[in-house]
């Protein structure tokens, strides 16, 4: 089969992406102390360049989510899946698969923690992206 | 604005993206006639993806033999439109152009619905939200879900925009959903990304259209139905909605309103039609409050009491907005601003509000990281 160039993952990027996604890594601004997600090199807030990583712990509450029914290709394999808008215990917020549940189980304010998974695999290259997804907290 | 070239927005099998972009220039010169071209702005966002062109603007130009006219496509997001006509007025006010022509033209059922999918996943973060497995429907979707949460908002409020949405489009000849629904058929829809249904999203659509902006000089020898384009503005946001303070608020079109009412020099209540963006009717909720046109969470009250209908005193989207004329994506704001010019030089027959002076028009790109806000007003 002919290889859709433009869906096909790279690997540097998957391998350049890897820390934040492995160790969900996040960010601080040294001068106002805004923490944030996205990486950057300017501090949305205040606009300092003086930026370090924080790390955000593993626990935080679901602010919305949503069940995808009609997925990207790439994504047909698991659909249909739950994804959330999670809130972390720092503030910031992070978007991510929510597993070990059906969709009926989740509300806004459920309390979840990180569960390191496979996020996607490449038809194609066979490229697996690691990372984050969440799950209901297990006390 | 001096003139103006559209198709029927649908599923356009037997045309190619060039094909779209040739027919709505030549609808133009039948009304406007062989006129002066100084630029081309070709706004296409899939152009690369749907039909594996890049420099369409330039292919496009030589197509309808604007020979060594230069042409540049504007890609922001479902945008484009509104931005490529912003930045055609912006090349008018320098001085430099007297005529400038923007094709909008996007083909969207070139492929299976799961690449188009991908292809819209685009205009969310691809580090942050894409990766995930988020669509542009899923990203409006969690926005639904928080607002119906903090506002109590009954679900046949989104359910009755959507029931609007598609009587209007009934009178446009160039709306792709020609018919009117129920809410009963609206709750039956199937789910895309709960809590959104079918009947909450624009379609997948093909089409092209064409605008003629010109100085007033020029207008004023070429064409006898001029609009005035009071003000054109654009703002941008936090691209990913995790990193907005609020993902309730959308602050580019806020902002770009803000601007355009400054610059326009008129009031909201000076406004008698509204083009909104409600590529989902979430979407178009948040871009009412956002515009200033109703308060946080009580859009729901307005829409059920018919206060935006098309009969009423500030009727949205009398051509079926995004919902029901279907969502061209690059050429939607074209649309939008063709459409608007159609209704304040009394062209827009069966879909005609009546003696419109000022129309505000909003175009947003992927979850509100761009907008473009144009005012329109009648020449007296």
């Amino acid at each position: 089969m002919r290889k859709r160039w433009l869906l096909v993952a790279s690997a540097p990027q998957v391998w350049r992406e890897s820390k934040q996604r492995y160790k969900l890594i996040g960010f601080e601004c040294e001068n106002c102390k805004r923490p944030f997600f996205v990486e950057r090199v300017i501090c949305p807030n205040c606009k300092s360049r003086k930026i370090r990583e924080i790390r955000l712990g593993a626990e935080g509450t679901v602010e919305s989510f949503t069940v995808i029914f009609n997925p990207p290709k790439k994504f047909e394999y698991h659909s249909p899946y739950i994804i959330g808008l999670i809130k972390l215990k720092k503030g910031v917020k992070v978007i991510g698969q929510i597993v070990d549940c059906l969709p009926q189980e989740v509300k806004v304010g459920l309390e979840v923690e990180v569960s390191f998974r496979i996020v996607s695999k490449d038809e194609d290259t066979g490229l697996i992206m690691y990372g984050y997804k969440f799950r209901p907290k297990i006390y | 604005m001096a003139g103006y070239g559209l198709i029927r927005v649908g599923e356009h099998w037997n045309k190619s993206l060039r094909h779209l972009g040739a027919e709505v220039y030549l609808d133009l010169v039948s009304r406007v006639g062989e006129v002066k071209i100084n630029k081309v702005y070709v706004s296409s966002l899939f152009a690369a993806e749907s039909s594996h062109q890049y420099l369409f603007a330039p292919l496009l130009a030589d197509h309808l033999g604007l020979e060594h006219v230069p042409a540049t496509r504007v890609e922001a997001g479902d945008a484009s439109g509104g931005i490529a006509v912003h930045e055609a007025f912006l090349s008018i006010k320098s001085g430099m152009f007297d005529s400038v022509l923007v094709i909008g033209a996007e083909k969207m059922t070139e492929h299976v619905a799961s690449i188009s999918t991908e292809s819209r996943a685009k205009l969310l973060d691809s580090k942050y939200e894409s990766p995930h497995g988020l669509t542009l429907a899923g990203t409006y979707a969690l926005m639904m879900r928080e607002y119906m949460d903090k506002y109590s908002v009954p679900r046949e409020a989104f359910g009755m925009f959507s029931v609007e949405m598609h009587k209007n489009a009934v009178n446009n000849p160039y709306a792709q959903l020609r018919f009117p629904i129920t809410l009963e058929k609206y709750f039956e829809s199937p789910t895309t990304a709960d809590p959104l249904k079918l009947y909450d999203c624009a379609p997948i659509s093909d089409g092209a259209a064409a605008l003629l902006l010109t100085s007033l000089d020029y207008g004023k020898e070429i064409s006898d139905s001029l609009v005035e384009i009071k003000a054109s503005s654009a703002a941008t946001d936090n691209f990913s909605i995790i990193d907005r303070d609020s993902i309730l608020e959308l602050k580019s079109t806020s902002k770009a309103l803000e601007e355009a009412l400054s610059e326009a020099k008129v009031k909201r209540r000076n406004i008698d039609v509204l083009e909104i963006h409600d590529s989902f009717t979430i979407a178009a909720f948040l871009s009412l409050e956002s515009l200033g046109f109703s308060q946080k969470g009580k859009t729901h009250e307005l829409v059920l009491n018919n206060y935006f209908s098309k009969d009423s005193d500030l009727p949205v989207n009398p051509g079926g907005g995004l919902k029901a004329r279907g969502h061209p994506m690059g050429a939607t704001g074209v649309y939008q601003l063709v459409e608007s010019y159609m209704q304040l030089t009394g062209e827009a027959g069966h879909f005609q509000v009546p003696d419109p002076k000022n129309i505000l028009v909003q175009n947003m790109g992927g979850t509100g990281s761009i907008t473009a806000v144009h005012i329109l007003s009648r020449i007296e």
